[in-house]
Parts: C-alpha cells; sequence; structure tokens
C-alpha cells in the first residue's frame, strides 16, 4: 500500500512541512547573523551567543528556568508515578470511577483559566508569588501528562508479574522494589521528560505565576520583545529549541524500549 | 447439587488490615487534585460572583453582575471572534492534519517513527519562541516582506501582522499537533483491508474515502477537533503578539482584566464564559458531527 | 484410616459486581494428591485458584491450610506457589535470577540457593538456560521455568492455572506426562486448573467438575467419566448420548425407564435417587455400544441372569471417519425416531449408510441420571 501516493499529494506534505519548519528555521539562521537586523543576511557569527553568555539577566534567567523545570518535574513524576498506581494497581477505593476521567481535566481546561485560578488561589490563601508558586504552577500543569504516560505504560504491563512476586514470598514493597518499579521505569523516565519537556514549553502559566525576582527564560523573553526584536532572542531561542527537542526525542526513544 | 447461596454485598471490603499502602498512594494524588486543580477552578467559579472595589480589592458581595457586564456587544464580539478562529483553526488544523496524518501512517515502517518526530518536534518548542518564529516572518520589515519586495512582486510592504489572518496562521502551527496525534493513532489502528477489499468491490477513491475511511476515523477526527478548539478558543499568546489591539480574544480580556485593569472578578467570570462556551461549542460539535457523518448520506 | 486433609474449601463464595464467579464450594484436598479443576471456560476454576492462593478474598466461607484458616493471610504469607498462565516471568531478571527470587525473599544462604536453584532448573531440565533472559526462551521452556520458580520452594500445594494452555498440542501432551511424573517424584499436592477434559483425566488422581460457579462432581477420572452424576458432566467429558426419561419401574435391579413410546432399561445400582416417576437422562457412552450386521438376539442367551443387553435395530445416517474407529450416526425406527452416536471399528466403513443395523449395550453402561 506503500508509495502509491500521487504528486500532488506529496506537494501537500511538502508544503506543510516547509510550513512547520520555516519559522524554525528562520529563527535558528538568524542567530547566525552578524547584521543585527533580521531578514538580511551579512555573514555567519557567533556574536549573539557571546553576548547572551555575558548577559547576566539571560544567565540567571536560564538558571530559574532550570531550577523550576526540575522541579516541578520531580514533584510532578513523584504525583504521577503513585498516582498511576493507585489507579491501575489499588483496585476498588471509592469514587475511583468518578475520578477517573476529572484526571484529565486539566488537559481540557485551557491554560489561562487555569492559570487565573492558581493565581487566585495564591493571592487569596496569601503565598506570594515567587519561586514557590511558579514551581506549584508547573507541578499542577504537567502531573496529568505525566500520570497518562505512567499509566500507559503500567496498564501494559502483567499484572500477573506483581502477584507472582508476592507468591514467591515478596511483600507490597519488597514487590514493588524489586518488580514494579524496574518494569515502570522507563515509563517513569518518560513521563518525567515529558513533564520536563512540557514545563520549558510552558509559556501561559509562568506568565501568571511567576513573581518578582523569578525570571525565567520565556519572561526574559517576553520583557525583551517588548523592546522589539533583536537577534539575541533569536540565539537564547535556538538553544531552548534544541534543549527542547533533545529531551523530546530521549523521552520518545526511552519510551519506544519495549521490555 | 443445588446449593443455597446467600450472597455477600458485592465489593465488600477486603478482609484484614488498614491499607497504608493506599494512603501513602493517595496522599499526593489528593494534594495535587484538590489543591492545585479543584481549589482553584472553584475559587474562581466563585469570584466571578463578587465584585471589586476601586482599588482592585475584592468585595465578597454576590452578584451577576460581571456576567451581565460581559454581555457588553463589545465583550461579545470579541467572544465571537475567538469563536470563529477557533473553529477556523479547527477547520485549517483537519485539512493540514488529515492529509499528513494519513500520510505518516501509511508510510514504511521503518520511516514512520521519524516522520512522527518530524511533526511532533516543532510543537516542543517554547509557544513564546514559536509565536516569535512567526513575528520574524510576518512583520512589516518581516522576512516576507523582504522577499516578496526583492523578487519584485510589491513595492509596498504588505500589513501582513495584526489581523485576524494572522492569528490564524499562528493558531494553526501551535495547536496543530492536537489534531495530527488522535488522527495518526486511529488511521493508524485502521484496518486496510477494508479499504482494499471495498476498492476490490468496485467502489471509486471518492467513495472509498467517503463511507470507509472517514467512518472508520470520525474518533480521531471529533478527538482531534476538541483538542485543538479547545486551547485555540482559549489562547491568549498568539493573538496579543500576532493580533495585537486588532483581534483581540477572550484570553486577551482575561488576561488585560489581570494584569492591567486589576479586576479578578470580571476576568473569573470571563473565565467562566470561556469554559462554558468551549463545553457547549464541543457538545454541539459531537453530536452533529456525529450525526452528519454516520447518518444518512 | 481417615486421612489428614491439607487444604480445606468451606463455602467459599466470590462474586465480581454481578457476575458470581464462585456460589460456595467445599472440598477436601489431600496431601500428595493431583487433583484438577475442571469446567469450561468463565466457571470460576481460576477464581477458586486464586482464593487459595490468597490473590482474591472470599465474599464468604474460608480456605484453610493445615488447618488452619488463611483469610487474613497475604500471598506471601500462605505456604503454597503458583505458575500462572501467563508463566509471569520476570522479565528484567535472567532465568537464574526469576528461579532465585522466591529463596532471595526467604533470605536463603547463597551457597545453598545457588544448589537450590539447579536442582529445580534441572527437574525441568533447563539447567542450560540459566542465564537467558526470559524473552530467549520459546513458549515452552518459558512454562519449564515457571514451574521450576514456584517448585524450587517446596511449597506444601503447588497450584498450576492452565499452564500448558499456550502451548501447541503435541509440546502439551509431553509435558502433561512431564508434570504429571515430577508431581510423582516430588510427592507434592498439585491442585491443577484446565478446561481441557482430556488433560484433566490423563493427569489427576481426582477430578472436581465445576460448571457456572459450583462443583458438579467430585470422583477419580474412571469415575467421573464411567458413572457421571449430572447431565453437565456426562455430557461435557467425552461424548454421550443423553435421552431424556421418566422411571417407569425398579425390577431385579434394573431400571425401566420411558423415553416417550420407548421403554430403556439401566442399571438401578448405579443410578442415584432414582425414584419411580422421576424425571432425569440416560446417558450412553458411544463406545459402549455396540453395533451388529444382524440381530444379535438370536446369538445370545438369556441364560446369564436376566440383565439382557437391549438391542435396538436402526438405520445408519451418516459415517464419520474419527481416526482409529468410525463414529456412526444412527436413527432407531420403532417406535419412535432416536438419534444415536456409536462408535463402530473402521472395517464396517462407509459402506453402513442407509443400512439397518442393531444397536446393543449391557445396562451397567446405561447411567441414569437424575440432575
Ligand atoms: N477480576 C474480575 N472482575 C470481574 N469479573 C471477573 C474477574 N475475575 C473473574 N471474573 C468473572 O468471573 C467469572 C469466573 O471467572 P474465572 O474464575 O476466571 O473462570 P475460569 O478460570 O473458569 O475460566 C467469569 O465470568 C469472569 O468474567
Ligand atoms: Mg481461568
Amino acid at each position: 500500500m506503500t508509495g502509491k501516493n500521487s504528486w500532488p499529494f506529496k506537494i501537500y506534505i511538502m508544503l506543510i512541512f516547509a510550513f512547520l519548519y520555516l519559522p524554525v528555521v528562520v529563527l535558528v539562521l538568524f542567530s547566525f547573523n552578524e547584521s543585527p537586523i533580521i531578514g538580511v543576511w551579512s555573514g555567519f557569527s557567533l556574536r549573539w551567543y557571546e553576548s547572551l553568555i555575558g548577559n547576566r539577566a539571560v544567565v540567571s534567567a536560564a538558571k530559574n528556568s532550570l531550577i523550576v523545570s526540575l522541579s516541578a518535574t520531580t514533584a510532578a513524576t513523584f504525583i504521577g508515578t503513585t498516582t498511576a498506581l493507585l489507579m491501575e494497581r489499588k483496585g476498588g477505593f471509592r469514587g475511583k470511577k468518578t475520578m477517573d476521567p476529572m484526571l484529565y481535566m486539566p488537559l481540557m481546561v485551557p491554560e489561562v483559566v487555569f492559570a487565573i485560578s492558581l493565581l487566585t488561589v495564591f493571592t487569596l490563601v496569601g503565598i506570594r508569588l515567587s519561586f514557590l508558586t511558579l514551581i506549584l504552577g508547573h507541578v499542577a500543569f504537567i502531573t496529568a501528562f505525566v500520570i497518562v504516560t505512567i499509566r500507559v505504560r503500567l496498564a501494559g504491563t502483567d499484572r500477573s508479574l506483581e502477584e507472582a512476586a508476592m507468591d514467591l514470598g515478596a511483600n507490597e514493597w519488597k514487590t514493588f522494589w524489586h518488580i514494579t518499579f524496574p518494569i515502570l521505569l522507563p515509563g517513569i523516565i518518560g513521563g518525567a521528560l515529558l513533564g520536563f519537556a512540557i514545563s520549558l514549553e510552558d509559556f501561559v502559566i509562568t506568565f501568571f505565576t511567576a513573581g518578582p525576582g523569578s525570571s525565567t527564560l520565556p519572561l526574559w523573553i517576553w520583557g525583551t520583545l517588548r523592546r522589539g526584536i533583536s537577534p539575541d532572542i533569536n540565539a537564547l531561542s535556538t538553544i531552548m529549541v534544541l534543549v527542547s527537542v533533545s529531551v523530546v526525542i530521549i523521552a520518545q526513544l526511552i519510551n519506544r524500549k519495549k521490555l | 447439587m443445588t446449593q443455597h447461596i446467600k450472597l455477600a454485598p458485592a465489593g465488600t471490603p477486603q478482609a484484614g488490615r488498614f491499607d497504608w499502602g493506599k494512603l501513602f498512594l493517595g496522599l499526593p494524588t489528593i494534594f495535587w487534585f484538590v489543591c492545585l486543580i479543584v481549589v482553584p477552578l472553584v475559587m474562581t467559579l466563585i469570584l466571578s460572583f463578587a465584585s471589586r472595589d476601586a482599588y482592585g480589592r475584592i468585595i465578597y458581595e454576590w452578584s451577576f453582575q460581571n456576567y451581565i457586564r460581559f454581555m457588553d456587544p463589545l465583550y461579545l464580539q470579541i467572544l465571537w471572534r475567538s469563536f470563529y478562529l477557533g473553529l477556523f483553526t479547527v477547520i485549517i488544523c483537519l485539512l493540514i492534519g488529515y492529509p499528513l496524518a494519513y500520510f505518516i501512517a501509511r508510510s514504511p515502517k521503518n520511516l514512520k517513527p521519524l516522520f512522527l518526530m518530524l511533526v511532533i518536534a516543532p510543537f516542543w518548542i517554547n509557544l513564546l519562541i514559536r509565536a516569535y518564529g512567526w513575528m520574524i516572518l510576518l512583520r512589516y520589515e518581516g522576512i516576507i516582506n523582504i522577499f516578496l519586495r526583492r523578487i519584485g512582486l510589491i513595492e509596498e510592504p504588505l500589513q501582513l501582522m495584526y489581523n485576524d489572518g494572522a492569528v490564524l496562521v499562528g493558531l494553526v502551527y501551535v495547536f496543530l499537533q492536537f489534531m495530527v496525534l488522535p488522527l495518526f493513532a486511529t488511521i493508524d489502528k485502521m484496518d486496510w483491508t477494508l479499504l482494499e477489499s471495498a476498492q476490490d468491490l468496485g467502489a471509486k477513491p471518492f467513495h472509498t474515502f467517503r463511507h470507509i475511511t472517514l467512518p472508520l476515523t470520525l474518533p480521531g477526527i471529533i478527538g482531534g477537533s476538541i483538542l485543538t478548539f479547545v486551547p485555540a478558543f482559549g489562547s491568549f499568546i498568539i493573538p496579543r503578539i500576532l493580533g495585537g489591539s486588532n483581534s483581540i480574544m477572550i484570553g486577551n480580556i482575561i488576561e488585560t482584566q489581570i494584569k492591567t485593569a486589576r479586576n479578578w472578578p470580571f476576568a473569573s467570570a470571563s473565565a467562566v464564559i470561556l469554559i462554558v462556551t468551549a463545553l457547549l461549542g464541543m457538545l454541539i460539535y459531537v453530536k452533529f458531527s456525529g450525526r452528519s457523518l454516520m447518518g444518512g448520506d | 484410616m481417615q486421612k489428614e486433609i491439607m487444604i480445606q474449601l468451606l463455602d467459599v463464595a466470590k462474586r465480581f459486581g454481578e457476575v458470581e464467579a464462585v456460589k460456595g464450594i467445599s472440598l477436601d484436598i489431600f496431601p500428595g494428591e493431583f487433583i484438577t479443576f475442571l469446567g469450561p471456560s468463565g466457571c470460576g476454576k481460576t477464581t477458586t485458584l486464586r482464593m487459595i492462593g490468597g490473590f482474591e478474598d472470599p465474599d464468604r466461607g474460608d480456605v484453610l491450610i493445615d488447618g488452619f484458616s488463611v483469610k487474613d493471610k497475604k500471598p506471601y504469607e500462605r505456604d503454597v506457589n503458583t505458575v500462572f498462565q501467563s508463566y509471569a516471568l520476570f522479565p528484567h531478571m535472567s532465568v537464574f535470577d526469576n528461579v532465585a527470587f522466591g529463596l532471595k525473599m526467604k533470605k536463603i544462604k547463597e551457597s545453598e540457593l545457588r544448589t537450590r536453584v539447579e536442582e529445580a532448573l534441572s527437574l525441568v531440565k533447563m539447567e542450560h538456560y540459566a542465564n537467558r533472559l526470559p524473552k530467549q526462551l520459546s513458549g515452552g521452556e518459558q512454562q519449564r521455568v515457571a514451574v521450576a520458580r514456584a517448585i524450587v520452594n517446596n511449597p506444601r500445594v503447588l497450584l498450576l492455572d492452565e499452564p500448558l494452555g499456550a502451548l501447541d498440542l503435541k509440546l502439551r501432551k509431553q509435558m502433561q506426562v512431564e508434570l504429571k511424573h515430577l508431581q510423582k517424584k516430588l510427592k507434592m499436592t498439585f491442585i491443577y486448573v484446565t478446561h481441557d477434559q482430556e488433560e484433566a483425566l490423563v493427569m489427576s488422581d481426582r477430578v472436581v467438575v465445576m460448571n457456572k460457579g459450583q462443583v458438579e462432581q467430585i470422583d477419580s477420572p474412571t469415575d467421573v467419566y464411567r458413572y457421571p452424576k449430572s447431565r453437565f458432566v456426562a455430557d461435557f467429558i467425552g461424548e454421550t448420548n443423553l435421552l431424556k426419561c421418566t422411571v417407569g419401574e425398579e425390577k431385579n435391579g434394573l431400571l425401566f425407564l420411558r423415553h416417550g413410546q420407548t421403554v430403556l432399561q439401566a442399571s438401578a445400582e448405579l443410578a442415584v435417587g432414582a425414584a419411580v416417576g422421576r424425571e432425569g437422562f440416560l446417558s450412553i457412552r458411544p463406545e459402549e455400544i455396540k453395533v451388529y450386521e444382524t440381530s444379535p438376539a438370536s446369538q445370545k442367551s438369556k441364560a446369564d441372569g436376566g440383565s439382557a443387553d437391549t438391542i435396538i435395530p436402526a438405520s445408519v445416517e451418516e459415517v464419520i471417519f474419527i481416526g482409529s474407529t468410525a463414529k456412526l450416526i444412527t436413527r432407531t425406527k420403532t417406535p419412535e425416531a432416536i438419534v444415536l452416536i456409536a462408535h463402530s471399528p473402521l472395517a464396517a466403513g462407509s459402506a453402513l449408510v442407509g443400512k439397518t443395523v442393531f444397536l446393543s449395550w449391557s445396562p451397567e453402561q446405561a447411567i441414569f441420571i437424575t440432575e
């Protein structure tokens, strides 16, 4: 059935790929431009990258981004793992049926609504906007994705493996440690990487829940953008593109690894 | 061997001990779900009935005034724009996403993951950066204008940004994956022998598509449309960057009310309206698309 | 001599939502026996086994092991091991580590552990595969490892849930013999689950025939086959002719049964609970029906004591080749048509189709079943 695509179809597909990659290619291309005018190529240069490294605001924002995404991912992975285990393995707690579809709710609520809801709660409860609120915001948002990833993996593993372990004398904890966890590990890592990627990708939640002094890379870009576009942003974007895409590719590779 | 059976009620809790494991597993879930999901959303709902004083402080007097205020043509027009931009986003995403998903699903097995990766990769780039990419292309001194002038097609640069078209391009670009992935999942699972047998029975390609492929992939179409519509309808960063003040969407109302006007109750009411409209739209869509495609010819 | 009971099921029942999987089963299992739960798919065999293993909690009733209730005991606290239908080999561990898992959990010393694992592996002839991963083994090999992993712990009882279900026919037959030998050698109690009646008859000391969550009959394989106590058992195990009958009278150790206008005889001794007027079924195994081309009545004197064989003329409608014998589908003529299946030596062959033959069986082979 393959290889029978007609020419107009092929061209159409190529145009779609062009559409997908045009902005990225342009972005990356002009991050290496000598001239500060985006659109006019005047020679290869790394000057924008150099200026980034010299920019203390950017370096500190990068550090913040990393702290936020790593902390949020760690928490979300922990919550995601326990929730997946709860939903897939600890059969029969009251309200499980109701709970199940609700876990996917965060995936269906528009991010803006989510973001201002979190902002509202933080403000009303009296938590000042800070790193903490930013991290909590990311945790709120990315955990649902982590749960989905880990659950898929868990649902795909044979339940009788755990029963076999118990049959052979392993208690619940030993069963988890020797059997469930090692088998689930690729799923956990996959979920964590996905969560990390989504956290890096996010702007909306960050925009609303970040406090002063917790400027992350997207916020720095946002701030800089208001003064107009600049190749600095291209250079930073290129680095972020590289990081995000490699995280996702690694996640895919790990997730696909079969047992 | 007639046995008299007296049944224990179904789902009797397990005899024996308290399950500490369940509690341990439950706590993080409860923290996340209750504190970070349910409570914030409920608070927003509650707050939407409150009002505020001149300094932006919230006054806990309950009324529908925020909702009434939203009925102003100014806001309704924005809501309408959000709706049709969301709708067009879905349609264009379908027109782009379906052939793309079909193409990937039908490509050779060893190339499939590669194509899939190529399609998904751009969506892992930070939303802001993706919008910025289009800004570089579309703006007045942008690459497209430079290019068109260079080849002599235009004299003066075109105003490509700050209109609905630019917002639409951005929305499609940003949310296309939500359409492609569910579509790919259903098309990939489809039983190709069905198509072959349909052709075998003399069905023309269009008929095969209309009567076999389309109904079989309908779940993917509906799922993808919903997943695309909701974030498109509720987006604020794309209209903010590419649409400016000409192409404001409901997300922008929320943002302005929070960040500038400091009218949180009104922002909350807008958020509630956003969710409710999105839900309604989805319900109508699911009903409509289910009937028109599955039902009579 | 009173045999000690190893496992006792006391009216255990289990339901899943609307489904009553097990409806109250009572059963004694003795040390060293090979007992098999046999029944159609969905009849509750696995659920019963899982309640013994501790993977399901009974809604009602109790399970005793060596006289003690294990109701509150988790699987890892029961001296019972299971061979799972899917084998459930740990995919991330080598064959050796799989087999050693149970011993490690019991904190057995390294040196002893090694010898015991090797011993168990050689018992199932897998000693050369110790370093492989499960996915590098064939289905049959995985099955052996699963058995080794269970028996290495020297359990009081081994539970096997359709362990051969995934193997092809030839391998299955071979493994049936091997498992039976293994059980004799180890003198271990085996509780075996299968839906394959032949497998159950070949391997077991006793067979527990189950249907719809209930026990139909518990007996030795021969008794289950020859003296089915219920219509279900007669029908499920082997092939049989079942005729709906009413008890007419009892005379000289014989039951005279009415099937419409026809009167048939059965041994009264073997018919439990048959009273005059009672309805039931007569079961006659096809291989117990002798086929004659001429009436055997003249050949056989009535001198041998009253219990004369039944003889019925019938026409042959179809002959089906089934290997060593042929299966005849026949229809009797008078007083009304009854379809009976009989086995006949091949020689008779298809030449019989359309001909009239005489069917004959002795009353001892005609079992009257009241349920
Ligand atoms: N965990 C379960 N949840 C719901 N129904 C179940 C479960 N386990 C078994 N059942 C049902 O109980 C009945 C008996 O199942 P089972 O014991 O597996 O039968 P068998 O092993 O004899 O095929 C079946 O109808 C099955 O669908
Ligand atoms: Mg079963």
